[in-house]
C-alpha cells in the first residue's frame, strides 16, 4: 500500500471534495466545488437577455468566462472556456430557451495544480446549473488523474506534487445518462507503453469514474 | 434547376442535407467518410524565415515561420506559460537557467475566412495556439537545455507563427504540421542574411535536426559566428494530429468547414513516430456516439494517418523546393 | 502586454552576426547582385484563386517577395435593390448579408476597406502581430491607389474588404508595389466592375554621392533601380512607388520618399509606367488563366 503526499492509502482514492450551492443572491444561481487545496466558485445567469450579435433563433446561446486566481485571464482560460462552452452546449436543454442567452461565469478560489481546476469547474458548474434550475438532459462529473513516471501507476485526482512526476496526465468529464465520456483531454507523457495500451489504460479510469458518479 | 434547389436545400437545412450524404457514407465534396482530403508540404519557402513550412489540407492553407531571437532566462512566474509548471516544480533552477522558450501562436486573421475578423485573435485562434503550446511543451518535443547559449544568462527562443490562409477547416492538424515540419525544415537558423543561397548542405535525411548558428557569449552580447558550423538540435518526438467528427453519428476524418460548424463533438488524436499517444483532445458531447469503441476507431484512424503523413514529409524534404506556389503541380503531394 | 496570444519573453533580440554576408561594393557597382539591368524588373508570378472562402483572391510573387490578397465583399440585396435595381443581382461569388461589427452611416458609395499586414517572419526583422503604424499607412496608401479603378458608385452600402498579408519580405517598397498589383487583380476576381486594372512598381534611387563618397562631382550620376530587394534598398536615397492604370492611362498614386533631385524623380515615374504596362500584360494572363479554369465550388 503506498501512502500518497497528502495521506491517501490508495491510487483511486480522491482528495476530500465538497459541493456548496446558493452562495451568490446576485445571480440565478450559484455553487462553489471543491477538491480539497482546488476551489473554483461558479455562477449562472440565464435564461436572459441576449445580445443581438450573439442570438440563435432555435437555442439559447451559452456564454462562458473563466477567471484565474490572479491577475488577467490568458489564453489558458480561453481554452477552459471553450471546453466548457462545449461540454455543455449539448448537456443544458438549450432548445427549451430560443433567443437567449445562459451565463456562466467561473471564478478560481483557490489553485492546487492547474489540471483539477478544469475538472472543479465542470463539477461546480453542473452543481450550480441545478441550483438556478436550468433543464439539463444529463449531471456532468469531472475528474483528473495522472500516470506516475517511474511505475505506471494511475492515480486518482492527483496534487501539483504529484503532477511533477507524471508521465500523461488526463481529464475526464462523463455525463449520468449515457455514461460515455464528454470530454476528454489527455497530455501523454514520453514513456508510455503503447498507444493501445493508454487507451485502455484510459478506459480502466473510465469505469472508476463511472463508479465515482454513481457515488456522487 | 435542380442544382439551385439542391444549394437551397444546403443553406436552409444544412443538419438534413449532411445527413442525406452521410447516410450513403459519402460526403457532399465526394470523398468517404474515412478519406482525408489531398494534403501537401512546401517546407522552407521562406528565407526571411528562419524555418518554414506551408501545409494544405484541401482548402485549408496555413504557413509556419519561425524566428529565432535571444533573450535572458527569466521565468520568474512559471504559471504563465513558457514551461509546464510539472517540469519547473521538478527542476526548477535547472530550467530556469538553461531553457529554451518556445512561443507557438495560431493567427486566423480576416484574410483566410469571413468568419473571423480583424483585431486581437478570436477564441478558436487562442484555442489552436493553446494546443500547439500544449504539445511542444508538455509531451517535450524539444529538449530543454538544447537550445541554452550561455547558462542563466541568454538562451534560444523560437518564434513560430502560424499564420492561416485558407480556412476550411481542420486548422489544428494543418497548424501542428506545419510547425513541425518548420522546426525540421534544415534551413533554420542556417540562414543569417536573407540574400544568402539556400545551401541546407547539413542535414538533409529524416529525421533532419534543427540548426542554430554556432553562438559565442561574451560580456553580454550574444554573437552568431557565420562561417561556424551549426549548433543542432533534436526533435525528440514528431507529432502528428489528426483530426475527427462526429456528425449524425459517424465517424468522418478530416472535417472541413462545414462540416465542423455541424459536428457535435470533435476528436484530436496526437500520435508520434514509435506511435505512441501525445496528446487526445475530445470537445462537445450529448449525442451518446463517443463510446470507448468510437474511440478506438479514432486512434487507429490516427495511426494510418500518421504513416502517410510520415512518407509526404519525407519525400517533401528530400525534394526540397524552394518555389512556393509556382509549382503547384509537382509539390509533393499524398492522396489518401 | 498582449493576453491573447502565447506570451514570450518581454525582451529578445536577433543575434549579432560578426560578417556582413554581402560586399557593400557589389551592390554599389554598375550591375546588379542578381545580373538585372537596372530598369528591370524581378520575375512576377501571380495567380488567382487560391484562397477559396473569398470572393476574390490574388498571390503574387516578385522574385522573393511574396504576398497573399483575399477580397470579400458583403452586400445588402433587399435593402438595395428597390433603390437601385441594378443591384438584384450582384455579380458572382459575393456574399449575402449585413455587415457586423462596423458602424458607419449610410453611403451612397461602396466602401474600400484596405489592410495591409506583414506576417511576423516576413522581414529580416520579426515584427510584431499588432499592426503598427507603417502597416496602417499602406493600408491607407493601398485603398487610394485602389479606389479610383473600382466602380464603387455601383455598389452603395457595401463593403469591399481587401486583405493582404505580407510573407517575404525581400524590398518593402516592392511589398507595397506587389500588394497594389494584387489586390487589383482580387477584386477583379472577384467579380467587381471595374474601369481598369492597376499595376504598381516600385524604384529605388540612390545618388552616387552617397555610395562613392570619394568621387568626384563630374562622375556622379544619380541612379534608379526598379523593383530593388531589400539588399539593394539599404543604400538607398529615395523611394519611389507608382501606381498606374495603363489602358486608362492614368497614375492612380505617387509616392515618393528621401532625397532625390526633380528630374530624376520625373524620369523614375516615367520609367514605372512602362514598367507598369509589362506588368498589366501579366495580370492579364492570370485573369484569363482564372476564367479559363472556370467557375469554382463556392462554400
Amino acid at each position: 500500500m503506498t501512502i500518497r503526499p497528502d495521506r491517501r492509502t490508495e491510487p483511486t482514492q480522491l482528495r476530500p471534495f465538497s459541493s456548496s450551492q446558493n452562495l451568490l443572491n446576485r445571480c440565478d444561481g450559484s455553487a462553489q466545488f471543491q477538491f480539497d487545496k482546488t476551489a473554483v466558485l461558479v455562477s449562472i445567469t440565464g435564461p436572459t437577455e441576449v445580445k443581438f450579435r450573439d442570438e440563435k433563433l432555435d437555442r439559447a446561446s451559452l456564454e462562458v468566462i473563466v477567471r484565474p486566481l490572479t491577475g488577467l485571464s490568458s489564453t489558458k482560460e480561453r481554452v477552459l472556456e471553450n471546453v466548457m462552452r462545449s461540454t455543455f452546449a449539448n448537456v443544458i436543454l438549450t432548445g427549451l430557451h430560443p433567443r437567449t442567452s445562459i451565463q456562466i461565469v467561473a471564478q478560481v478560489m483557490k489553485d492546487d495544480g492547474c489540471v483539477s481546476v478544469g475538472s472543479a469547474a465542470i463539477n461546480a458548474t453542473t452543481m450550480a446549473l441545478l441550483d438556478a434550475g436550468i433543464p439539463m438532459n444529463a449531471l456532468v462529473g469531472s475528474v483528473t488523474c495522472m500516470v506516475g513516471k517511474e511505475d505506471g501507476e494511475i492515480l486518482m485526482d492527483p496534487t501539483m506534487e504529484e503532477l511533477s512526476r507524471a508521465r500523461s496526465i488526463h481529464t475526464f468529464a462523463f455525463d449520468s445518462a449515457s455514461r460515455t465520456s464528454v470530454m476528454m483531454d489527455e497530455n501523454g507523457g514520453k514513456g508510455t507503453s503503447g498507444g493501445v495500451v493508454l487507451y485502455s489504460e484510459s478506459t480502466g479510469d473510465f469505469t472508476e469514474d463511472e463508479w465515482w458518479l454513481y457515488k456522487a | 434547376m435542380a442544382t439551385d434547389n439542391a444549394d437551397v436545400f444546403r443553406r436552409i437545412q444544412p443538419h438534413e442535407y449532411f445527413r442525406r450524404f452521410i447516410e450513403q457514407n459519402v460526403r457532399p465534396d465526394g470523398r468517404q467518410l474515412h478519406k482525408f482530403r489531398k494534403t501537401t508540404l512546401n517546407v522552407g519557402a521562406i528565407s526571411t524565415a528562419n524555418g518554414s513550412a506551408m501545409v494544405r489540407i484541401g482548402g485549408t492553407t496555413v504557413i509556419c515561420g519561425i524566428k529565432a531571437e535571444v533573450a535572458e532566462p527569466k521565468i520568474s512566474t512559471p504559471d504563465e506559460g513558457f514551461l509546464d509548471p510539472a517540469h519547473v516544480q521538478a527542476h526548477s533552477s535547472y530550467a530556469t537557467q538553461h531553457a529554451y522558450i518556445s512561443v507557438p501562436n495560431v493567427e486566423l486573421s480576416p484574410i483566410c475566412s469571413p468568419k473571423f475578423r480583424s483585431g486581437p485573435p478570436s477564441e478558436q485562434a487562442q484555442v489552436a495556439s493553446e494546443f500547439l503550446n500544449k504539445i511542444i511543451k508538455i509531451s517535450k518535443v524539444l529538449s530543454l537545455t538544447d537550445l541554452c547559449i550561455e547558462p542563466s544568462k541568454a538562451v534560444w527562443v523560437l518564434y513560430a507563427d502560424v499564420l492561416c490562409l485558407s480556412y476550411d477547416g481542420n486548422v489544428l492538424d494543418a497548424s501542428l504540421l506545419a510547425l513541425v515540419s518548420a522546426l525540421l525544415d534544415p534551413g533554420i537558423m542556417s540562414l543569417p542574411y536573407p540574400m544568402a543561397n539556400r545551401a541546407p548542405s547539413v542535414s538533409n535525411s529524416f529525421p533532419p535536426l534543427v540548426q542554430l548558428p554556432k553562438v559565442t557569449y561574451s560580456e553580454g552580447i550574444v554573437r552568431a559566428l557565420a562561417d561556424e558550423p551549426v549548433t543542432r538540435l533534436t526533435l525528440y518526438r514528431i507529432p502528428v494530429s489528426t483530426t475527427l467528427s462526429l456528425l449524425a453519428k459517424r465517424l468522418l476524418s478530416d472535417p472541413s468547414d462545414a462540416e465542423e460548424s455541424l459536428a457535435d463533438e470533435q476528436v484530436t488524436v496526437t500520435i508520434d513516430e514509435r506511435g505512441r499517444l501525445c496528446h487526445i483532445w475530445k470537445v462537445g458531447g450529448g449525442s451518446n456516439t463517443a463510446t470507448p469503441d468510437v474511440l478506438k476507431e479514432c486512434i487507429q484512424r490516427a495511426r494510418a494517418r500518421y504513416g502517410d503523413v510520415k512518407g509526404m514529409v519525407e519525400r517533401a524534404f528530400k525534394e526540397r523546393r524552394v518555389v512556393f506556389v509556382a509549382s503547384v503541380g509537382d509539390e509533393t503531394e499524398m492522396d489518401t | 502586454m498582449d493576453r491573447k496570444r502565447i506570451a514570450g519573453p518581454e525582451l529578445s533580440v536577433p543575434p549579432l552576426f560578426d560578417k556582413p554576408q554581402i560586399v557593400p561594393q557589389e551592390l554599389a557597382g554598375e550591375g546588379r547582385p542578381d545580373g538585372r539591368s537596372p530598369e528591370d524588373v524581378r520575375p512576377i508570378f501571380l495567380k488567382t484563386g487560391l484562397i477559396n472562402q473569398a470572393n476574390g483572391s490574388a498571390y503574387i510573387e516578385l522574385g522573393n517577395t511574396k504576398l497573399a490578397c483575399a477580397v470579400y465583399v458583403l452586400f445588402f440585396p433587399t435593402h438595395c435593390s428597390s433603390a437601385f435595381p441594378r443591384l438584384i443581382t450582384p455579380p458572382p461569388r459575393c456574399s449575402y448579408g449585413p455587415r457586423q461589427n462596423k458602424k458607419q452611416t449610410f453611403s451612397n458609395m461602396g466602401l474600400l476597406n484596405c489592410e495591409f499586414k506583414f506576417a511576423s517572419f516576413s522581414c529580416s526583422k520579426r515584427r510584431g502581430n499588432q499592426r503598427d503604424s507603417q502597416e496602417k499607412e499602406y493600408s491607407q496608401i493601398l485603398s487610394e491607389a485602389l479606389a479610383p479603378a473600382v466602380r464603387l458608385e455601383l455598389f452603395p452600402k457595401a463593403m469591399i474588404d481587401v486583405f493582404v498579408t505580407v510573407l517575404e519580405n525581400d524590398g518593402t517598397a516592392s511589398c507595397l508595389a506587389g500588394a497594389i498589383t494584387a489586390a487589383s487583380v482580387a477584386i477583379a476576381d472577384a467579380g467587381l466592375e471595374m474601369i481598369d486594372q492597376v499595376a504598381a512598381v516600385s524604384a529605388v534611387e540612390r545618388s552616387h554621392h552617397l555610395v562613392f563618397p570619394q568621387r568626384t562631382q563630374s562622375f556622379a550620376k544619380d541612379q534608379i533601380l526598379m523593383d530593388a530587394t531589400s539588399a539593394e534598398e539599404k543604400l538607398e536615397t529615395g523611394t519611389l512607388v507608382v501606381s498606374y492604370m495603363p489602358s486608362a492611362n492614368e497614375v492612380t498614386h505617387v509616392l515618393q520618399t528621401g532625397e532625390t533631385e526633380g528630374p530624376v524623380t520625373v524620369q523614375a515615374i516615367e520609367q514605372c509606367i512602362d514598367a507598369c504596362s509589362k506588368i498589366y500584360t501579366v495580370m492579364s494572363a492570370a485573369l484569363v488563366e482564372s476564367l479559363k479554369e472556370g467557375e469554382r465550388p463556392r462554400v
